[in-house]
């Protein structure tokens, strides 16, 4: 028997996953930018850097999972589309990059300071890089293989 | 009358132009999310404080006081950027029923910030002398996140209604790679009871089951109420 994927019998699937999809990132970027605006002196300046990551890390990591899985969903919809798909592979490289950075780089200068200079340059590259896994995102549905952007 | 304004707005030579175009469009709307995740986050977690579930070392007062400015200007940028996209297509979204919902909600979160203002976000540090966290403000919480949560949904919405036919600007207009794309892939349906004439984000696969071919409830127009009429 065949067994279909729920994404693609249901028409109310995918605009749902969508939602968990933004809701998820919003959060985990939200949380992000509130320490990376930290660092950049602005925002919440009654806590340090590490004091605010340290309270933020956890919602941070709840919703990038939300992002994520809910993302396994969307590309379960298509995954030949998204393949090929420009957006989503810049998209892919962009989030790989921002794990990794926000992990060891960002985590590092965060907990245990640097000069003021290193920690707004690493918060610029922080914001630049999910800022861009959005634009990633947005863009995948205006790409498409052989007749879009490129 | 509102919807000879919505024809007039997005006829304007501006906007007209932000719809033709390839980029620009998708570009605001990635700014739009832009906007929406680097300061939703600090909306949801003023409610999640309220509530006892985030941030609990943390004063409510200082919560409340230093998420302030980072909520107002991201509700800002959010803001100009949905409007510039609503201005591009104001007519398509004078119909969509997920526009009318969305500014619905929007309506509802301006009385919940006149009603909650004074009690709730305007004195936080009484929030945090009472022993336990007053009901109003929990309350104020909750309706603040679903509220929230429903502009999200009604706002990815937007995008699932279809098109109608005979829209006030020309076809011609939309000669991006969007429109040429969709035109040239979506498959011909002449059973369809509705048509698409605009570009949608994303044109997804047909359904395998005969479903496709009925328009979804969303996309039911007769029963349509009309501002105008």
């Amino acid at each position: 028997m065949l067994i279909q994927n729920p994404v693609q019998t249901s028409e109310l699937a995918f605009p749902i996953l969508e939602c968990f999809h933004i809701a998820g990132f919003a959060l985990a970027i939200g949380a992000t930018a509130l320490v990376d605006f930290r660092l950049l002196e602005w925002g919440v300046l009654s806590r340090t850097p590490a004091q605010l990551n340290r309270a933020l890390e956890l919602w941070m990591l709840g919703g990038l999972i939300v992002a994520v899985f809910a993302g396994f969903g969307l590309f379960s919809s298509d995954p030949d589309m998204y393949y090929e798909n420009w957006a989503f592979l810049i998209k892919m490289f962009c989030l790989v990059l921002a794990i990794l950075f926000n992990y060891t780089i960002h985590r590092k200068v965060v907990q245990s300071g640097a000069s003021p200079g290193v920690s707004k340059l690493v918060a610029c590259v922080s914001l630049a890089l999910w800022v861009s896994i959005i634009f990633g995102g947005i863009f995948i549905a205006w790409v498409r293989p052989g007749l879009g952007l490129s | 009358m509102l919807l000879s304004l919505a024809q007039w707005i997005e006829n304007l030579p501006p906007f007209a132009a932000l719809r033709a175009a390839s980029y620009p469009y998708p570009i605001v709307l990635a700014l739009h999310l832009t906007a929406i995740s680097l300061f939703a986050g600090a909306i949801l977690l003023t409610d999640l404080r309220l509530l006892g579930w985030a941030l609990r070392d943390c004063p409510v007062a200082e919560v409340v006081d230093k998420l302030r400015w980072p909520k107002r200007i991201g509700f800002l940028l959010a803001a100009s950027c949905g409007l510039l996209l609503f201005c591009a297509k104001a007519e398509e979204y004078y119909y969509n029923v997920f526009f009318r919902t969305k500014l619905t909600l929007f309506a509802l979160i301006a009385i919940h910030a006149i009603v909650f203002h004074r009690s709730v976000y305007g004195k936080p540090a009484e929030l945090d002398r009472a022993p336990h966290m007053p009901a109003r403000a929990k309350a104020a919480a909750s309706l603040s996140l679903l509220l929230w949560l429903g502009v999200l949904g009604a706002g990815r919405a937007i995008g699932y209604v279809p098109g109608r036919s005979g829209l006030h600007f020309s076809k011609l207009e939309n000669t991006g790679p969007e429109a040429r794309s969709s035109a040239a892939r979506r498959p011909q349906d002449p059973g369809s009871a509705y048509q698409i004439d605009l570009p949608r984000p994303r044109e997804r696969k047909r359904l395998p089951s005969g479903s496709a071919t009925h328009p979804p409830f969303w996309a039911d127009r007769s029963s349509e109420t009309s501002w105008d009429r």
